[in-house]
């Protein structure tokens, strides 16, 4: 019998392509959003209103991760710009092969923002990096408060939390305070936004963000 | 359920550094998994059972050891246990802590012949 000392990472193949897709995206000079969320959040809502905002000004290209369907794509694309469906086929989350074989679908020539939208879940994506310069999680407002708490792997990761449909909150019995010191608590770096897609709150805070985090990671 | 793609990952792993080895059969693998780490032990014992079956992994003892999760904070100079996955310092009460340990994912040793 041998006995073999292993030691090594299990997501290592996962870890190499994530490398790999990482220096593409870096010589591309693309500035990188994983976006996650639960299913329902609303965050294609999200999306649509941050591209419609920024696409003249910056050039964006998606890559929407979904089980099965098309649908969240033909939204996107009916704002012109890229975009590259990934159906998981049931798998809960998006990984560095499937980013790989998306990139490869994508003119990124002059392309300055990719944002990459997760499979709805808010447990499985957090383990699988994605060469990401900026995590984003939406927390929907009908969701409860407790999901921080419950998932918080995700929130930890993310640069910023969005929590979506806050014109809801009188109908819902989220409890806001709770959830920002849940948020403090786990991960007290992350920048709280405030939004609904109906009355268009927090949207121009967040496309100004994200503004200056692109012009940061990539000045003219 | 995504620990069902961390075990195919890890008995590629497993596999190639079988063939690396030359053994024919493995008889037991231990994995170090962080609390952390987003990866629950029972379910990916239960995938491993099934995805193992027909290799040279089939029927070895698959031992995951948990690795509780531990920060340190800068100010106080005290290592703690992370509670609810919450790094606040017992001592001082700040936020601002290194996690130390809890992330581990990996293959540690294997045995066959
Ligand atoms: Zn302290």
């Amino acid at each position: 019998m041998s006995s073999i000392k292993v030691v090594t990472n299990i997501l290592k193949v996962n870890d190499e392509l994530t490398q790999q897709n990482k220096k593409l995206m870096n010589e591309k000079g693309l500035y990188v959003i994983n976006l996650m969320s639960s299913p329902g959040s609303g965050k294609t809502s999200i999306l649509e209103k941050v591209i419609a905002k920024l696409k003249d000004e910056v050039k964006i290209a998606v890559i929407e991760g979904d089980l099965y369907t098309t649908k969240d794509a033909e939204r996107i694309e009916a704002h012109g710009v890229q975009v590259v469906q990934i159906n998981t086929e049931g798998g809960c989350h998006l990984d560095g092969q499937m980013i790989r074989n998306a990139l490869s679908h994508l003119n990124l020539d002059g392309t300055n923002l990719l944002i990459i939208e997760n499979v709805g879940n808010l447990i499985c994506p957090a383990s699988f990096e994605l060469g990401e310069d900026l995590i984003i999680t939406v927390l929907s407002t009908t969701e409860g408060n407790d999901k921080p708490q419950k998932y918080p792997r995700m929130f930890e990761k993310s640069g910023i939390v969005i929590l979506n449909k806050v014109d809801l909150v009188p109908y819902t019995n989220f409890n806001k305070d709770e959830f920002h010191k849940d948020i403090q608590e786990i991960n007290p770096k992350a920048k709280i936004i405030e939004t609904s897609c109906v009355t268009g709150q927090g949207i121009d805070e967040l496309c100004s963000l994200l503004k200056e985090k692109i012009s940061i990671s990539n000045p003219v | 359920m995504h620990e069902a793609a961390i075990v195919e990952s890890a008995l590629e792993l497993i596999l190639a550094k079988a063939e690396e080895h030359h053994l024919t059969k493995i008889k037991r693998i231990t994995a170090k998994v962080g609390e952390l780490s987003g990866a629950l032990p029972d379910a990916m014992q239960f995938v491993f059972q099934n995805a193992s079956q027909g290799t040279i992994a089939e029927g070895s003892d698959f031992i995951i050891e948990q690795v509780e999760a531990t920060a340190s904070c800068g100010s106080c100079d005290i290592t703690f246990p992370i509670r609810f996955y919450h790094p606040v310092c017992p001592s001082c009460g700040g936020l601002d802590n290194q996690v130390l340990t809890g992330y581990e994912l990996y293959i540690d040793t294997m045995e066959g012949d």
